[in-house]
Order: structure tokens, then sequence, then C-alpha cells
């Protein structure tokens, strides 16, 4: 029996078209490493093709839930565009068939987070109650945390994952002691581990000395990023053991409300 | 054989106040360090800088900084102390054979606003660190200007007798790919990819050894701000050869030490 209950906030399912190393990952594979690296549960987010469209979205949402119907242990995650007129529907209709959440993606053509588009899926993701997950990079313009830090304070009531910290740079460093701050303490605001460096000690024992471990989830960023590490890292970090089951699994599991 | 090619140290306690508050770095001496190598079965280390309170950049602090560093290395000879050099100084050259003189075996460069590293007016500098035989580690970042990778690369088709290693990779791994990929990135062999705080991608280590070799790639952990172990483990489940993860785990930096 597994040490830990770890439930992954954040895998990629599919064909990923967007490397010059084109990345192939099927539902098999995601179980088997799963099962290697024992996580019990992981969000899946397959890739949109086309990617980064309604369109495309609108078949990794139904190819998610698919999978989840075949895998129960791929929690299904929607995808929408919240500038398009159908996303409030295609999120609605997504959650009734089972999506426990809902993701959007930025960069530098948008959308942005703190946008007044972003008030009808935020507003609907309140109503029938799940979280929203927004990519995040410090490097990005309109993927900056602090704009997501910006749509956290605008609706208390939504629970925003913000996605991988931030970064995947040493650099997003420098950003966390200004997220907590600026989020303040109790917020909605939840930070996915999945990507960033290995640092482990401004990554989890200062962020949770200052933020608070119930806020923070585990996530690999898998097939790109290697469970392994991002276990192994969390495992390194000098917590209490309250707090490293909780980032592991029960904050997502009561996030999602999974048994 | 395990060199980790990127270490650092810090004495006391640091809380950084520049660019933002409150960040603390632990202090890491020397047998702290020597501990975590003997754990894990690291065999030698690159010391790039000892982290302190002050931004090393004038030539009293740069000297004392080298002068520490070189201590060090008498009393743990398991420490290969590198010399930090403001090559923006007049007496960049003069400091950087002082440091080699006694005892220091490569050269870590900040890339600074002042003098691009890339510009003419860094190449006397580079001429010095030709005439010493020694490697030199730039930290790069592709999403910071000054020091860009591609800025590295223009200095290692002007200077093709210097090995270069590119501290972090440029830590984007968007960007990375792009970089491995280019043919004068392929051919340019005295330019390493060093591994230290790169992001936690195995296929990374793997496909930078496919595209340019696995004699260019070289294992860095960024202790003790980054635990070794993962660096480590990062290489390992890179899926390479054994000979290959040989290579990046320290025989490449063997080599290029001139290390028996």
């Amino acid at each position: 029996m597994a040490k830990y209950r770890i439930i992954d906030s954040q895998v990629r399912i599919g064909e990923d078209f967007s490397f010059y190393f084109p990345i192939k990952h099927t539902p098999e594979d995601q179980i088997a490493l799963m099962d290697e690296c024992g996580i019990e549960k992981a969000v899946s987010i397959p890739y949109a093709d086309p990617p980064s469209i309604q369109k495309g979205f609108i078949r990794a949402n139904n190819l998610a839930l698919e999978i989840a119907e075949k895998f129960p242990r791929l929690i299904p995650f929607a995808q929408v565009d919240p500038r398009e007129s159908d996303a409030e529907k295609e999120l609605r209709r997504a959650v009734k068939l089972g999506a426990k959440g809902v993701r959007i993606f930025s960069y530098h053509l948008g959308p942005c987070p703190d946008a007044d588009y972003m008030k009808p899926i935020v507003e609907a993701a309140i109503d029938i109650d799940v979280p929203v997950m927004l990519f995040c990079d410090f490097n990005e313009k309109f993927a900056h945390p602090y704009r997501i830090i910006r749509l956290a304070q605008k609706f208390p009531k939504v629970r925003i994952i913000m996605e991988s910290l931030g970064g995947v740079d040493t650099d997003v460093t420098w950003f966390l002691a200004d997220i907590y701050e600026m989020a303040g303490k109790p917020c909605n605001l939840i930070l996915d581990t999945s990507s960033p460096h290995e640092m482990t000690y401004v990554l989890y024992e200062q962020l949770i000395s200052s933020f608070g471990a119930e806020n923070i989830v585990f996530g690999s960023g898998a097939p790109l990023f290697h469970p392994k590490l991002a276990i192994r890292k969390l495992e390194l970090a000098r917590i209490s053991e309250n707090d490293r089951e909780l980032i592991f699994g029960k904050n997502l599991a009561r996030i999602l409300k999974i048994d | 054989m395990i060199i980790d090619a990127h270490t650092h140290m810090s004495f006391e306690k640091i809380i950084v106040r520049e660019p933002i508050s409150g960040l603390e770095i632990e202090s890491h001496s020397a047998d702290d360090q020597i501990k975590v190598m003997d754990s894990l079965g690291i065999d030698k280390a690159v010391v790039l800088t000892n982290i302190g309170k002050l931004p090393l950049l004038t030539p009293e602090q740069i000297r004392d900084h080298n002068a520490t560093q070189i201590k060090i290395a008498k009393k743990y000879p398991r420490l290969i102390p590198f010399a930090l050099i403001n090559y923006c100084l007049p007496e960049a050259s003069d400091d950087l054979r002082e440091a080699i003189r006694s005892g220091c075996r490569g050269v870590k460069l900040f890339c600074l606003p002042f003098i691009p590293i890339d510009s003419s007016n860094s190449y006397p500098f580079f001429e010095t660190v030709q005439s010493l035989k020694i490697p030199v580690t730039f930290h790069t970042d592709f999403n910071e200007y000054y020091v860009s990778p591609y800025r590295m690369l223009n200095v290692a088709k002007q200077f093709p007798d210097i090995t270069f290693l590119l501290a972090h990779m440029g830590y984007d791994y968007h960007q990375i790919w792009d970089f491995i990929r280019r043919d004068d990135v392929k051919t340019r062999d005295n330019l390493i990819m060093e591994t230290a705080a790169t992001p936690m991608i195995p296929l990374l280590i793997k496909k930078s050894c496919d595209l340019l070799g696995p004699e260019r790639v070289v294992f860095g952990s960024e202790a003790h701000l980054f635990p070794p172990e993962l660096g480590i483990l990062k290489i390992k489940l890179a899926g390479l050869e054994k000979k290959n993860e040989q290579l990046v785990l320290g025989d490449n930096m063997a080599r290029i030490l001139g290390e028996e």
C-alpha cells in the first residue's frame, strides 16, 4: 500500500503537436505511469485538436469524458475559450456529463484571466460548484500570476487553481512571496505544484509557512514532466506529515469532492 | 564517477531583500556539502559561488570571494573552485589570472547589461580565458535579454577553443527545444548543456544527448538551493544508454576539467 494517497492535479492525454518532438500519451500509458508511481487518481486534460480553439476544446471535453468512463481514475476537466459565445453552455454541458472542473489556457493572444469576458464562465463555475484552473506562466504577459490573483480577488466565491505555481523556471521563486501577499489568507486561490523546478524549501517549506498547506495541491505535469521527480520533491520537503498528506491528495480530494 | 558541475555555498543564513523581501537562503558550509555528496555518491563538485548578502560586483568583493573559494578547495580537494569575475571591470583579466594561479579551475560569469557578453568589448577578457585554457560557466535564461543562450552561442562561435557550459540550459523548455535543433548549435562542439535547475523533464536530457551528442551534456545540481538527488534522478529517468548516462553524470565534466 502506498504511503500517501496521491492525486495528481495535472496530466495531459493524447497527442501534442506543439513541440518539435511530438508527444503521444494514451490513457493506458497514463494508468501504467500512475501504477508505477503509486498515484491513485489524476486530473485528465486531453490535448485539444485543433489546439486552443473552441472546436478542439469540445472534442477534448468529449474525449476526457469517454476516458473517464473507461478509466474512472482519470478525472475529467473541461476546457473552454471564455471569449466564445457558447463557452458557458459548453462548460455546463461537460460538467453535467461528469467534468469536475474547467481549465482555461492563455497565451499571447489571450484569453486574459482578468478580462471581463471571464465573468460568465466564473459565475457558471460558482453556480455549478466546480473549480477554475488557469494556465499560468510569469514569462507570458497574458498568463501572468498577478492577473490570476486579480481574478481570484474579483470573484472570491470561485476556487481558482493556479497551474504550475506560475512557471517552470527558477525565477518563479521570486514571485511566490508576492502571490501569498497579494492573495491574502484565507483565500480562494489554490496553487498547483505541477511543473516547477526542483527546489523544495522555497516551493514547499516557505510557501507553507506563509500561505498554509490547505491551498496547495500536488501536480506532476505528466507526461512531459516526470511524476517520480515531482513525488520525490515533495517527499524531500521538510514539512509535517500532515501537510504532506494534504498536498499529496487530501486537498484535491476535498476540492473535487472525491471519496 | 559523478561530478556535480554546479553547486553553491552560503556561510550564513541569508534573507534576500531584492528583488523581493523575505526569501530565506539557508546556510550551507563545505562540511554540509561533503555530507550531501557522500550520501548520494557524488565524487566531486564544482563550487561556483558563495551566496552572500551582497551582489558580487566590486573588485574587492570578487577578490574576497575567490580567495574564499581557494581556501575551501585546499581543505576539501573534492570541491573544485571556479572563480567569479565581473568581466565589465578593467581589472577582470588580471583578477582572473590571479584566481587561476591561486587554484581556481574555471570561471563563472553572470552576463551583465553594462557590457553585453557578446559585444566585442568583452573579447579581450575571453582572450585571457582562452590563453588560460579554462572552462567558462555562464548563467543563462532565454527570458532575460542579457543572459540569453543565443548570446552565449555568439561568444562560442568567436572563441571555438574555449569550452562554454550553459548553466540551466536557458531554463525555458519551449525555447530549449528550438535551441538544440539549430544547426549552428549542433555543430558548436565547445558549447555544453549543463543541467542545473533545468525543468524536471528527462526528455530534455535525452533529446539534448541525441541531437548534440552525449559528450555535450553535463550534470549540475544547483545545490544547495536544489536537492542534488533530484538532479541525478532527472538524468537517470532520461532513458540513456548506461555509457551515455555515465558521460553525463561525470565523465564529460572530468574530461572538461582534465581530471584523472
